[in-house]
């Protein structure tokens, strides 16, 4: 059982300024080799350069909206064990207005080359209805918008309990949860079905928003044991975030895997088993022209491999190993979001033909690229406050839970 | 540290799972007693009206085994109707149970312990039900057999690609492992009746089904670590009978039968149908054996939390089905949906959405959650809501299919109606029995939450 110390001293709770540097160091180095690549993935992708951005933008995005899932659900539950490490939920989700900045490249650029439906007569006139540049980008204010509101309201209630203490603000959290829930639901699948989804315009499936919200509660899971690991090895932190918060993250993170195989067999078995053209299309591009494979390393990689690594209690309790199982998941979710993506790329601007699988330097460049910038924002979040809530009215049950 | 707030709020404090002045010999008592005095007068007047409707199960199922499923309303194209309605309105009622025992359980949620024994008992009785219509939809009961693998000399063995073959395997597995986890938490408590029985009679039969318990140190780590291993078991059953239920439809290429998000859909859906339940149940039973104590307002409260979410979680798959039906640019499967909603069946549609999506949003406000009137009202609402989501879903797909010169519309007969009131009568009858001869309440598991437990 964990042992609290007989007091928290909010000093010693705060960002070390060398890890701090550090962290941000290898942050703007990630981006700004990001940048360099992604220049060069650019100049070399034809005109499909906006498949590697869309990828690793999506990537990272699903991380911050994970982590406004999480804070969300932990105010919904009125949840104890989490105040330890919603902070760092929340500092991942003070990044989403920044994603709506990041949206711009593909709204400005990338529309042509990435949505076949931006072409005249691409689709009928009454799909065109609902895909049509205008309308896709009010409804892209809407969800940032949304997202936006979710996480600073949210951040800024805990944000003001650090100062004032007052439990109310807790009472208030979890009363804006409910109706936030709802919001995230309806922007999280309409977001799929609008920057991913709509790659295949002719293609419709009504899981796919319940598909993309499961990588991202995969994303987050995975984020958060990272961070708390990273975390435990300051000296602070030793009888705050303690294995017990690691094995609740990791089943979280074990259930979730499982949760995302159920959503993804369930598409796949549904759309097999009918055998409608018009559906089995989607499956067509990823069973071909090297995309077998990719589909396959999903499938092992994502569930059988990560269930096996993640189901021993052990794994979820020794730091080194759910650091591997965190980072497993983390790379095979890229793998999932690429195999999303990726199939519709065309081998050159003017080809309607489709290029086989295979990396381009581009997803690299977009991934560190995005993926820096993220880690900034996050780690000059968590630097602005203290890294726990150390005035939540949980706290103790926090520091104290069990499994 | 603990801030005195804590104490204050009741937004933020935890709440008392066990109120009034109990301690652990108060609280066996009051489960207990409740299956040792004697039987009171209303629990023959209900059990008499249960069976009665039971009654009427029995003679329906008697006269479809001797005429033939042709007293039934259907007809070409409606095929299935209520009866597989029936079923699938069964089975998801189970769900709730496995959900409150099992999930629950894993995720730690102590307020879980006084209404698991209750909701696992009624996931039973709710299967079983389930169960009958499997045997009897074919119209021929006495071949049911031939749902089982037995080799035989005909070389002729089951279609497995087909989803009902998996319904049968799925539903068994759902029993057999229900019905396992049911009994061994069930084990603590029958010792404690065999130990506490006045007669020869009740000794030896409690003593036979406790299976020599004696509260020893070892027998509780034994005990502990089956119902983690059974609640493990359990979790991914609470999905994948309804996922497989929800193949019987989806699987094939009809309008409305076919997409994707109907096996998550038909999980919410489950839960949610089994929470009103399970409210429907424990609303009545914890004023009349005096349980209020044990089963408290925040348990209902909770369970209304339950309903609305799983609601929402409904109403998000009827929208995106309908948004996809029209994003889809498929005729036939727009055509569907418009049917449902403005077709001859638009009547059922409306009510299986007001009850579903609409009535339990009253719970957004503590005042009617915490109402025990409101409570029992939506409940109902949703109850015939969710038998109304499967009529809508089986019939209004079938009955406009792709030629217009086939269509059809579904009457029921009276058998339709007495089979599926019967199955209430089973399911009530069975329910009342048991809270007449089992403790309704898990004694041991509510004394680990009580603050009592944890002296050290």
């Amino acid at each position: 059982m964990a042992h609290a110390p007989k007091t928290l001293n909010p000093a010693d709770l705060t960002l070390p300024d060398p890890t701090f540097v550090k962290l941000r160091n290898m942050a703007l180095g990630a981006a700004l080799v990001g940048l360099v690549l992604t220049g060069v993935g650019a100049a070399q992708a034809h005109g499909q350069f906006f498949f590697s951005y869309l990828i690793g933008f999506f990537f990272w995005l699903t991380i911050a909206l994970g982590g406004l899932f999480f804070v969300l659900v932990q105010h919904l539950t009125r949840s104890g064990w989490s105040v330890v490490v919603r902070r760092l939920a929340e500092a991942i989700a003070s990044t989403l207005p920044f994603f709506a900045v990041l949206f711009l490249p593909i709204i400005a650029f990338g529309m042509h080359d990435l949505y076949s439906w931006t072409h005249e007569g691409h689709v009928s006139a009454s799909k065109a209805k609902y895909l049509n540049t205008p309308f896709f980008i009010v409804r892209a204010l809407i969800y940032f918008g949304v997202w936006s509101f979710a996480s600073w309201r949210l951040r800024s209630f805990s944000y003001t309990q650090d100062q004032t203490g007052d439990p109310a603000l807790t009472a208030k959290a979890q009363g804006f949860a409910p109706g936030a829930t709802l919001l995230f639901a309806l922007t999280v699948s309409f977001a799929g079905i609008d920057w991913i989804m709509s790659l295949q315009p002719h293609w419709f499936s009504t899981i796919f928003g319940v598909y993309i919200f499961a990588g991202s509660a995969i994303a987050i899971f995975s984020t958060l044991s990272l961070c708390c690991i990273m975390l435990m090895r300051l000296p602070a932190f030793e009888h705050v975030i303690t294995e017990e918060h690691l094995h609740m993250i990791g089943k979280f993170l074990f259930g979730f895997t499982v949760f995302w195989a159920y959503i993804a067999f369930s598409q796949f078995m549904l759309i097999w088993y009918a055998n409608i053209p018009e559906e089995t299309e989607f499956f067509l591009h990823r069973f071909h022209n090297g995309w077998e494979n990719v589909s396959a390393l999903l499938l092992f990689g994502q569930f059988i491999l990560a269930f096996l690594i993640l189901l021993p209690r052990g794994s979820k309790r020794t730091p080194g190993l759910l650091a591997f199982g965190a980072i497993w998941q983390l790379v095979f979710h890229y793998v999932d979001l690429f195999w999303l993506v990726a199939p519709m790329r065309k081998l050159d601007a003017h080809s309607t033909e489709f290029a086989p699988a295979g990396i381009a330097i581009g997803d690299i460049g977009a991934l560190l690229l995005v993926g820096g910038i993220f880690a900034f924002l996050v780690v000059r979040k968590l630097k602005s406050a203290a890294l726990v809530p150390h005035k939540d009215p949980r706290l103790e049950e926090s520091l104290m839970a069990v499994n | 540290m603990g801030s005195p707030a804590l104490a204050l709020d009741p937004e933020i404090a935890r709440a008392t799972l066990v109120k009034g002045d109990n301690d652990f010999a108060s609280v066996t008592n009051k489960v207990a007693q409740i299956v040792e005095t004697p039987t009171p007068k209303a629990w023959f007047v209900f059990f008499g009206l249960a069976a009665l409707l039971a009654g009427v199960w029995v003679v329906s199922v008697g006269y479809l085994v001797w005429e033939g499923i042709g007293i039934w309303g259907l007809n070409q194209p409606i095929g299935w109707a209520w009866d597989i309605t029936g079923f699938v309105f069964w089975v998801g009622i189970g769900h709730a149970g496995t959900l409150i025992s099992a999930i629950l359980f894993l995720f730690r949620q102590k307020w879980r312990t006084s209404i698991n024994r209750a909701a696992e008992a009624m996931t039973l009785f709710a299967v079983l039900c389930a169960l009958s219509y499997v045997g009897i939809h074919t119209g021929r009961p006495w071949f049911a057999y031939w749902f089982i693998p037995v080799p035989n000399q005909m070389g002729i063995w089951q279609n497995y690609r087909s989803p009902l073959m998996w319904d049968f395997f799925a539903l068994n597995t759902y029993f057999t492992v229900s019905l396992l986890f049911w009994y061994v938490g069930l084990i603590p408590d029958l010792a404690t009746l065999r130990d506490r029985a006045t007669t020869k009679t009740r000794q030896i039969i409690f003593g036979v089904l406790s299976m020599g318990w004696r509260g020893a140190n070892r027998h509780w780590r034994h005990y502990e670590k089956a119902y983690l291993i059974l609640a493990g078991l359990s979790t991914p059953l609470v999905l994948s009978v309804h996922t497989i239920v929800s193949f019987d439809f989806a699987t094939s290429v009809i309008p409305g039968w076919h997409t994707t998000i109907f096996p998550p859909y038909f999980v919410a859906g489950a839960i949610f149908g089994g929470f009103a339940m399970v409210n429907i149940l424990l609303v009545p039973a914890r004023e009349w054996f005096g349980l209020k104590e044990l089963i408290t307002l925040r348990h209902v409260e909770n369970m209304n939390k339950i309903i609305l979410a799983t609601g929402m979680m409904v109403g998000y798959a009827y929208c995106m089905e309908f948004f996809i039906a029209w994003y889809s640019d498929n005729d036939y499967e727009f055509f569907t949906f418009i049917n449902r909603a403005f077709g001859p069946y638009k009547w059922a549609y409306w009510s299986m959405f007001l009850c579903n999506v609409a009535s339990p949003q009253v719970f957004w406000f503590k005042r009617f959650r915490t109402s025990i009137p409101v409570t029992f009202v939506v409940a109902l609402f949703v109850t015939i809501g969710m038998w109304f989501e499967r009529f809508v879903i089986i019939g209004t797909s079938i009955h406009r299919d792709f030629l217009p010169s086939a269509w059809g519309y579904f009457r029921p007969t009276i058998w339709d109606i007495s089979t599926f009131a019967g199955t209430f009568g089973v399911f009530l009858s069975l329910f009342l029995l048991f809270v007449r001869f089992l403790p309704m309440v898990a004694i041991s598991e509510v004394k680990g939450v009580m603050p009592q437990a944890k002296t050290h």
